[in-house]
């Protein structure tokens, strides 16, 4: 059997493991356009996050001193050939370390290598988001709020471009006739407002990290397909009356993903599709 | 030759010949040659001082001379988007088309701020008629920023460090690749980030092989310190460190005449004093510049100036070429007589 590997990429509290999770939730109960062809030999990590998801909630940051897991499953492109998707999942910190400290273990560098394609994760409103202020364009706040913790942590567009411009460098590399793919997906894309929403990913990453929306547009080595990615439409931590509602339904509907496409920003159920997109 | 050792380490006995666990012998004692044989000899000469302790079945459990603890997994170290040197400008020019912009300034010009108002203005999304593109020195420009978004319980005197160099005698460049909205063109730009004590040096000194670089430069930018033409106490002492580097630079750059663009920051403070730029203007015209003006404010005390005002217009300035040129293909009206052959006559005519 053939096998497709997709690396997941962002810092820590990105969405990446969640994400997973939800993707699993499409296949397991084939609601999605990419199709499972067969059942996974071990799902024993996928199932401990999907628990989190089925219960209303989301799952907790990935342990840091737990092993690498990857998520293999296999699936089939319409009528095509079936191909192993390959899934590595690891704590954010260390991408963050990648980054920071320049520094990447010779087992993820090769995973990158050998990789077709990236998922890049960043998301909305994170509690771990960097963006300091300072004294060219933000004067006056930081005249009202003073202190600025923030002031020698690393941006997180600067993080998220270093993480494209390695993707750039080495994603795939082992496999040079072929162009590599990394979806960027925005996460808890729901917490936007209606506006936000409807002007799509692309706009909210240029209004809200314009490094990383330039980068993005001077990527020449690598397509780039952006999403805006919400696993199941709203908070169910923080709003009982929705998490009464999504628990009374089937889970594996829930959900949405933002894009833009030609004709404008359209808004598919598919949570699968930057998947599709990106092993296609 | 052999030398006693014995494997209790409390014991001394190579040194003092005396056994520390009591045995008159120490041929008797256990830890030499009892059942394990712990006691051990290190030999010299060609076994190299190895020493071997073994247990009782005679395998091997350490090697003496070998690290006792297994080197640390180092993880391979990735590039980091800092400062490039000049072979990694060399290549980079050969790749692209890029705008070297030769800054020079004597130390506290403001030169690593105005880099750092820049790079936070784009980070922002804030820069008037450019967005940011790329850059293979991200980190650097992260780095130099970082004194500006410090609240030292109020706005602070100094927003950026002092630069140094690692190596003092190879300038570290900066590189921004900008998308001008008015065209979309993608623009690379090349600065160096230097310390103003090479200016220093290169007045005082003639100190120019660092400054070998200018020579590639399409536009200078001779910083200063707005504040210093201001007050009428430092006018004149400026001015004439200012006409000094110019004169400098002129020697420096041989027949090359770049452009030369004067950079005055602190405009918060004041406009630049239109004598001031006046006599420095008439002192570089007969060394062969056409010196022309900006005054920026990298930081803004001012409420009523905006910080990074005067720099979108100054990377304008920068990329537009000066043209003032005779007209190669003039025309055919302006002639006295067009029915003669335009092209063969024109050095005639220029």
């Amino acid at each position: 059997m053939r096998k497709k590997s997709i690396i997941l990429v962002g810092g820590p509290d990105s969405g990446k493991t969640n994400y997973v999770g939800r993707v699993w939730l499409s296949l397991k109960e084939r609601k999605s356009s990419l199709k499972r062809a067969g059942m996974p030999s071990d799902i024993e990590y996928i199932e401990a996050i999907c628990a989190h998801i089925l219960k209303g909630e989301f799952a907790g940051r990935t342990d840091r001193n737990m092993e690498r897991k990857d998520f293999c499953v296999p699936v089939q492109f319409g009528e095509g050939d079936i191909t192993e998707l390959v899934v590595p999942d690891f704590t954010g910190e260390l991408w963050l370390n990648a980054v920071v400290n320049s520094e990447l273990p010779q087992d993820w560098l090769d995973e990158i290598e050998k990789a077709d394609s990236a998922l890049l994760f960043v998301r909305v409103l994170s509690p771990q988001n960097i963006q300091p202020l300072d004294w060219v364009t933000a004067r006056e706040v930081l005249r009202l709020t003073g202190n600025n913790d923030d002031d020698h942590k690393l941006p997180t567009q600067v993080v998220l471009c270093e993480l494209l411009r390695l993707l750039e460098d080495r994603l795939g590399s082992q496999n040079p006739e072929v162009r590599p793919r990394i979806a960027v997906l925005v996460t808890a894309w729901d917490l936007l407002d209606p506006a936000a929403r409807a002007a799509g990913p692309m706009q909210f990453l240029r209004r809200q990290f314009p490094l990383f929306w330039g980068a993005l547009g001077d990527l020449v080595r690598a397509d780039v397909g952006v999403y805006g990615v919400s696993i199941v439409d709203g908070d169910p931590e923080r709003d009982q009356a929705f998490k009464d509602k999504i628990l009374a339904s089937n889970l594996a509907d829930a959900g949405s993903i933002t894009f833009e496409s030609t004709t404008g920003v359209e808004v598919n159920h598919d949570v699968t599709l930057p998947i599709s997109w990106a092993i296609s | 030759m052999t030398e006693t050792v014995c494997a209790d380490t409390e014991c001394s006995f190579s040194l003092t010949g005396v056994c520390a666990r009591s045995y008159s012998d120490p041929e008797e004692c256990p830890y030499r040659n009892g059942t394990g044989g712990q006691l051990n000899e290190k030999a010299g000469g060609s076994s190299a001082g190895r020493m071997v302790q073994s247990v009782g079945d005679g395998n091997v459990v350490t090697t003496i001379g070998e690290p006792v603890l297994s080197a640390p997994v180092v993880d391979p170290s990735l590039p980091r988007s800092g400062t490039l040197g000049s072979r990694d400008l060399d290549l980079l020019m050969r790749d692209r088309y890029v705008n070297l912009i030769g800054i020079v300034g004597l130390p506290d010009a403001g030169k690593t701020a105005c880099i750092a108002s820049l790079y936070l203005l784009l980070a922002h999304g804030m820069l008037d008629g450019f967005t940011y593109a790329n850059s293979k020195t991200l980190i650097a420009l992260d780095e130099i920023s970082r004194g500006a978004r410090r609240w030292n319980n109020g706005y602070p005197e100094q927003m950026t460090l002092h630069t140094e160099l690692a190596d003092d005698r190879q300038a570290g460049f900066l590189h921004l690749r900008l998308l001008r909205e008015a065209d979309s063109k993608k623009i690379d730009i090349v600065v160096p980030d230097l310390p103003g004590e090479w200016s220093r040096q290169l007045i005082t000194h003639a100190d120019s092989d660092r400054f070998s670089f200018l020579g590639s430069a399409e536009v200078l930018w001779v910083m200063v310190n707005g504040r210093d033409f201001y007050q009428s106490a430092t006018r004149q002492a400026a001015i004439h460190d200012t006409t000094n580097l110019i004169e400098r630079l002129s020697e420096l750059l041989k027949n090359a005449r770049p452009r030369l663009i004067l950079v005055s920051t602190w405009r918060d403070i004041s406009d630049f004093p239109r004598d001031a730029f006046d006599r420095i203007e008439a002192y570089a015209k007969p060394l062969g510049f056409d010196v022309e003006l900006a005054s920026i404010a990298s930081f803004s005390e001012n409420d009523a100036v905006r910080p990074g005002i005067g720099i979108s217009e100054l990377i304008v300035a920068s990329l537009t070429a000066g043209s003032k040129r005779e007209n190669p293909w003039p025309h055919s009206e302006s002639l006295p007589n067009p029915s003669e052959r335009l092209y063969l006559d024109f050095r005639r005519q220029a």
